[in-house]
């Protein structure tokens, strides 16, 4: 009880650091008075720059944070529901195909100018968004559809086929990478490394409206998956509908990872790596992994996102390397760790 | 098929290469199959009048109209010795440092010579990009005769220094905006016309943090015709994240130039500052 207490309170105060860090943390240096007087007073008091910089934290600082936070919960609890359901520590939201399908449908509508059909109205600043959310959905139906045996989802025929269309995914991205024009590879090249520069407060809206209730809604499945750990034969003898829960649980954690991968590109490592650190530093039930992977992953992708956007200004890193950079170490300390109180 | 293809054409260069390596002297006039590996050698190609002894071209060959009908040999980041050897080619001109050293090494066991090129971005460097090439090509004289008329265009042309801050943008993935910086053909233009580009001290393309280009707060947004429509269009371009706060997009001052226009920095250079300059005079 004692552990637990200091857990919560270091990762309270970490994450708190985190977020005031990443509040001030910028271009713009951001003054509270101003900031108010833009919010609730005469924003024609304020001087030019600091109606600008009131502006840069209001309409690009704010929405960035928050969907950092989003998207960094949505990526681990997803990675942490799909651990637990196919028993598997190697899991991430990536095995099913979800980002090469995303990354696929992203470079074929590069390419082919396909989201340059709705370009002309106010679709066109979120066609691209909205064809890689349909790329991440199709591979979640087809690995359902195909891994479906007289309603029950084979979880080893999910994984052939997470192979299968990795393999797809990974192929028809190249063959666009070489069909490409100069224009196109550069835009292709930048879409497929991962950041959260194009966060806004309408996407944020979106991805809110669709990713917290279901988050909220997997932290209410941790017995489920509890169950689950001891083998879905088990599972069923303790009362757990085991074809419905399963195909929920597949459904609500591919859904998120598929809104995420549409809005920031493919961000790797925090799904994968986040739920083995709560475990790491503590074995509790799934619904305490549930809720820390959530709250970790969040406050992990807002670190990085904030050293991505701050740490070569003007310029920016793509996100997947600060995540690798910051997570790896961290990991391999702990699986090390771990290996000594194993032989103790 | 292919293997019989390679090794005939092996067997042909080589032969080819023997006649050559005799006569140094000659080996500037005897080209006769050339492959250009970058969209300005191509256009410098044609204005030489030497389009007809083109074989193989790259991806960003698109000037002239006439270029996109000769073979692409793909992104030079993919070509390999084989691809281009069956185009069978007696000289391949390449951007230093874009070839490896294993290609280059492939290639000059099949007997092809391989020409390095670098290119200053300035109204000289222009000039001695075509210079070389003639040289290379044996057409000085020809070279000679465009130059007049290109000096006489550049001496026509007067930089009317300006307070425009213009930014360029090249492309844009999930987030994050590329913009050039100095060191780039786009922004040697904008300096060359008497605007001032808010990244010049930076090299090459910049992946931009978007509260920097709030900040930098340019008044007028420069992209290829070609960016613009991957870009969302015009209203797409002013609603990305950190554009849209810029004294750019409040008074829609958008330049769009054709890309192979901007980049190539050969002849048309004369003909690309009048355009840049016309536009920015336009939002004065």
């Amino acid at each position: 009880m004692k552990k637990k207490t200091l857990w919560f309170g270091i990762l309270g105060v970490v994450s708190l650091l985190i977020v005031i860090y990443a509040l001030q943390a910028g271009m713009a240096s951001l003054s509270l008075s101003d900031l108010f007087s833009f919010w609730f007073g005469d924003a024609s008091s304020l001087n030019e720059t600091s109606l600008l910089s009131a502006k840069i934290f209001t309409n690009l600082r704010a929405p960035r944070i928050v969907m950092a936070l989003i998207i960094g919960a949505s990526l681990a609890i997803s990675g942490a529901v799909l651990q637990g359901l196919f028993r598997n520590p190697l899991v991430d939201p990536g095995l099913i195909g979800i980002s090469s399908m995303a990354s696929m449908f992203a470079a074929f509508s590069i390419v082919f100018g396909v989201h340059e059909l709705f370009s002309a109205s106010w679709m066109g600043l979120f066609a691209q968004n909205l064809v890689t959310f349909i790329g991440a959905s199709l591979a979640v139906v087809l690995a359902v559809l195909l891994s479906n045996r007289n309603g029950n989802l084979s979880i080893m025929t999910l994984l052939l086929v997470g192979i299968a269309l990795n393999a797809l995914g990974g192929a028809v991205t190249g063959l666009m990478t070489y069909l490409s024009d100069d224009d196109q590879l550069r835009n292709l090249i930048f879409w497929l490394m991962g950041s959260l520069g194009s966060a806004s407060w309408i996407k944020v809206a979106v991805i809110g409206a669709i990713n917290i209730p279901i988050v909220l809604y997997l932290f209410t499945k941790g017995k489920i998956l509890d169950s689950f750990g001891l083998g879905e034969e088990d599972a069923h003898y303790i009362g757990t509908h085991v074809k419905r829960e399963k195909m929920i649980l597949i459904v609500a954690a591919s859904l998120i990872v598929s809104t995420a991968v549409s809005i920031s590109g493919i961000i790797g490592f925090v799904g994968l790596v986040v739920p083995h650190i709560v475990r790491l530093l503590m074995r509790k039930n799934a619904t305490f992994l549930l809720l820390n992977s959530a709250w970790l992953g969040a406050v992990l992708l807002l670190f990085s996102d904030t050293l991505a956007r701050t740490i070569v200004l003007p310029k920016e890193l793509p996100i997947g390397i600060i995540t690798s950079m910051i997570g790896t170490p961290i990991f391999l300390m702990m699986v090390l760790r771990n290996k000594n109180i194993v032989k103790s | 098929m292919k293997n019989i293809f390679f090794i005939a054409a092996m067997l042909y260069l080589s032969a080819c290469n023997n006649n050559t390596q005799k006569t140094p002297e000659q080996e500037t006039i005897s080209f006769e199959r050339i492959i250009s590996l970058k969209g300005v050698y191509t256009e410098i190609l044609f204005d030489l009048g030497l389009a007809s002894k083109i074989v193989g071209v790259d991806v960003t060959s698109a000037y002239p109209e006439e270029a996109r009908k000769i073979r692409s040999v793909g992104h030079i980041s993919g070509v390999t010795a084989s691809g281009l050897a069956t185009l069978n080619p007696d000289l391949v001109l390449y951007p230093a440092g874009e070839l490896s050293a294993e290609v280059l090494e492939q290639l000059a066991g099949l007997g092809i010579k391989t020409i390095a090129l670098e290119q200053e971005y300035s109204i000289d460097g222009a000039k001695s990009l075509v210079r070389k090439i003639a040289e290379i090509t044996g057409t000085v004289d020809f070279a000679e005769s465009k130059f007049a008329q290109f000096d006489q265009e550049i001496a026509k042309f007067e930089a009317k220094q300006n307070d425009f801050k213009v930014c360029f943008i090249y492309a844009r993935g999930a987030g994050t905006l590329m913009v050039g910086g100095g060191n780039t053909p786009m922004g040697s233009l904008i300096k060359l016309v008497g605007a001032s580009n808010p990244f010049e001290e930076y090299d090459g393309f910049v992946p931009l943090n978007s509260e920097a280009m709030a900040v930098a707060n340019p008044d007028v947004l420069f992209v290829f015709e070609s960016g613009l429509q991957s870009l969302g269009g015009e209203s797409g371009l002013l609603s990305i994240e950190g554009v849209a706060l810029t004294k750019a997009a409040k008074l829609k001052q958008i330049v769009v130039m054709d890309g192979s226009l901007v980049s190539h920095f050969a002849l048309r250079l004369p003909l690309a500052l009048n355009e840049l300059q016309q536009k920015l005079q336009a939002f004065q």
